[in-house]
């Protein structure tokens, strides 16, 4: 089956899902679920709250569903609502993790994509601090390989916020990557 | 300095790692959840209206006319709770509580999460001679407002989290314990009355970590650190808060080992050890955390599922459902015997409860204001409410830019009080309902401040800065 034939296959259901066709929204509900799991749980961090922002997604795309105009957009639009009930999930636990996990690593897919395990404790470190928005696109750019024309499409913001966003973000990140030539924060607002 | 293109392969490299696959019992959980979820009805004119010859174009008109006052009328409709009462059963059951010598290191207790016997949260509250010598943050606008809160404690480990309190007579903020959790978050959930205890709550749910949370208490003196809960792995505490009368506590906890989750509500008497357990269905993920206490301490309200209910703390009346359109933004008691409740569809209303009765108090929905569940904070006479949204495009989703705003319940146009930039937390409100807690994060070097926003004259001050401020709860006059 090409590509063509799926996107008809999926237009197709998406429009039965709309007039009510609750088997067509579970076909569409697993064929892009893992899609969705996998960017929620980068945002997040957490397979349990990634869960929950997944499922909340699919309640939430069921009820607005026929509010889509255009069932070819459908897969952005998902994403859309996927990175905000992620964000949801972010603020309801606004909370810290005391202890930064290191992923395993199942052995190194190629020399460029190796990550000696201080970078990876930094990125992680410093990932976790940034703000929703700003993980956001760097998922979408360094997971699904978006270019910030796209992320501000697939967003519905301006281009130059999404290149803003990035901006910072990379920055975030460059110095998290950093962090170890920089002074140490300490309470009180000191520096040593 | 990291080039450009080494920062993109370590953050390609970096996303590369983590799961790809969803769960079924996800989507089976969801799919069970549409099964009594309406879709949004959708009125539009069709595409082609406007080539459409008049009589077409007519008819098309009238029949979106008809559907119009359809719509109208099912959404006025009176509606019910989406599921049944919890059950007017209750249990209850002695438990003792775990007692831990709090001073110079309150050590509790650790093991492996093996068997549901043992604790699967490891939490170490260090205090006392523990603790570096150290003065935290100093709050001038507090006045005799108090606040308990997590920041870095240990300079050498920028990364651990102390718990810090201030308040009158000690500011600025000093330590009250270093927090050591194996694995996971922790969480200030709730201060005494009196100011003199406070709830913590640590957790963890990550990749290949155990989904478990446990609530523990400690007085801010740094002495009593005390463990409240011993759960198994599955069991999370989902919110919890003291009585007004601070001896006892009420928690939300849920079973998530069979999912999606069915919870309790369980009320301890912190002198006995004393526990009433009541059956709160919790099966979905988009209600408030909040357990909230009649001023009198004699009810308990608790979102379970996606309905509030009112828990007798006794055990020995049934829960009684206050009936609710939408998902639920936010509610709170504001006397005796009534509770002010917003949902996403921008709509307020009060319970009386000796009457079993919903008014309508107002609806503060926009078209173009995205409501973000559940963000709602409630003032404590219930006449205000702030909560997070973003600018709805054709359909949710269309944009995530979230901001603040301040609506009173009564209804009306929301105010924006805040930008996404300046990246608002709302922590609370003053006693007197007069001003809105959050704390702002500052620009490039700058700390975050504690601020307050007079709601009346929507004026911003701010109560003081904080160096490093993960999360805390706070209370103002």
């Amino acid at each position: 089956m090409d590509a063509e034939e799926d996107d008809r296959l999926d237009r197709d259901l998406v429009e039965q899902a709309q007039r009510g066709d609750r088997e067509a929204f579970a076909i569409l509900a697993r064929t892009h679920g893992d899609r969705l799991m996998a960017i929620a749980q980068r945002i997040l961090r957490d397979v349990g709250r990634a869960e929950d922002a997944v499922q909340q997604t699919l309640v939430i795309a069921w009820r607005e569903l026929p509010g889509l105009r255009d069932p070819d957009r459908f897969d952005a639009w998902l994403q859309r609502l996927l990175i905000n009930a992620s964000f949801a999930e972010a603020r309801r636990w606004k909370t810290w993790n005391a202890t930064v996990r290191i992923l395993p690593v199942d052995g190194p897919p190629g020399a460029d994509e190796t990550l000696s395990v201080d970078d990876r404790d930094r990125i992680e470190r410093g990932f976790r601090r940034l703000p929703p928005d700003q993980r956001a696109v760097l998922v979408l750019t360094h997971y699904l390989g978006l270019t910030p024309t796209e992320i501000a499409e697939r967003l519905g913001i301006a281009v130059g916020t999404a290149r803003s966003r990035l901006h910072y973000a990379h920055r975030a990140m460059r110095a998290a990557l950093e962090a170890d030539e920089r002074p140490v924060a300490v309470a009180g607002g000191q520096t040593r | 300095m990291t080039d450009q293109r080494e920062l993109d392969r370590v953050l390609d490299a970096f996303f590369v790692e983590g799961t790809d696959e969803l769960a079924d019992r996800v989507i089976d959980a969801a799919l069970d959840q549409i099964d009594h979820t309406q879709q949004r009805r959708v009125l539009r004119a069709p595409r082609r209206f406007s080539t459409m010859n008049m009589p077409t174009r007519v008819a098309a008109a009238a029949v979106i006319g008809v559907l119009a006052v359809g719509a109208t009328f099912y959404v006025i409709r009176p509606s019910q709770p989406a599921v049944g009462p919890p059950g007017p059963t209750t249990g209850a059951s002695s438990t003792p509580v775990a007692v831990v010598t709090p001073s110079p290191s309150a050590r509790l207790p650790r093991s492996t999460p093996s068997s549901s016997s043992e604790p699967c949260v490891q939490l170490d509250l260090k205090t006392g001679d523990a603790l570096p010598a150290i003065r935290g943050d100093s709050l001038p606008g507090l006045g005799q407002g108090r606040g308990v809160y997590l920041a870095t404690i240990e300079p050498a480990r920028p990364h651990s989290p102390g718990l810090w309190a201030v308040g009158p007579g000690t500011d600025p903020a000093r330590p009250i314990a270093a927090v050591e959790l194996s694995a996971g978050v922790v969480e200030v959930v709730g201060l005494s009355p009196d100011g003199s205890s406070v709830l913590i709550m640590a957790g963890h749910s990550g990749p290949g970590d155990p989904n478990c949370a446990d609530i523990f208490v400690v007085r801010t003196d740094g002495s009593g650190a005390t463990r409240l809960t011993t759960f198994p792995l599955e069991r999370v505490v989902v919110g919890a808060a003291f009585s007004p009368d601070g001896k006892r506590v009420a928690y939300a906890w849920k079973d998530s080992g069979s999912w999606p989750g069915f919870g309790t509500l369980t009320v301890l008497d912190l002198a006995s050890g004393r526990t009433v357990d009541q059956p709160c269905n919790n099966t979905v993920f988009d209600f408030p955390y909040v357990v909230d206490w009649s001023p009198i301490g004699d009810r308990i309200a608790v979102a379970c599922h996606r309905s509030i209910w009112i828990f007798d703390p006794s055990g020995t009346s049934a829960p009684i459902a206050v009936p609710s359109t939408g998902s639920i933004l936010t509610f709170r008691w504001i006397d005796d015997n009534h509770i002010v409740v917003a949902n996403d569809a921008g709509e307020t209303s009060t319970f009386d409860v000796a009457s079993g009765t919903s008014s309508v108090l107002g609806s503060f929905s926009e078209s173009d204001i995205e409501i973000v569940i559940p963000s709602g904070v409630m003032s404590p006479d219930g006449r205000w409410l702030a909560y997070l949204g973003g600018v709805r495009g054709d359909v949710p989703g269309n944009d995530f830019r979230i901001v603040s705003y301040l609506v009173p319940t009564t209804g009306g146009r929301p105010t924006r009080i805040l930008t996404e930039r300046e990246a608002w937390s709302t922590v609370g409100w003053s006693a007197d309902s007069r001003a809105l807690l959050g704390v702002i994060n500052g620009s490039e070097g700058a700390g975050p401040t504690l601020s307050r926003l007079d709601v009346e004259t929507l004026r911003l001050s701010t109560v003081g800065s904080l160096s490093d401020y993960r999360q805390g709860v706070w209370q103002i006059p």
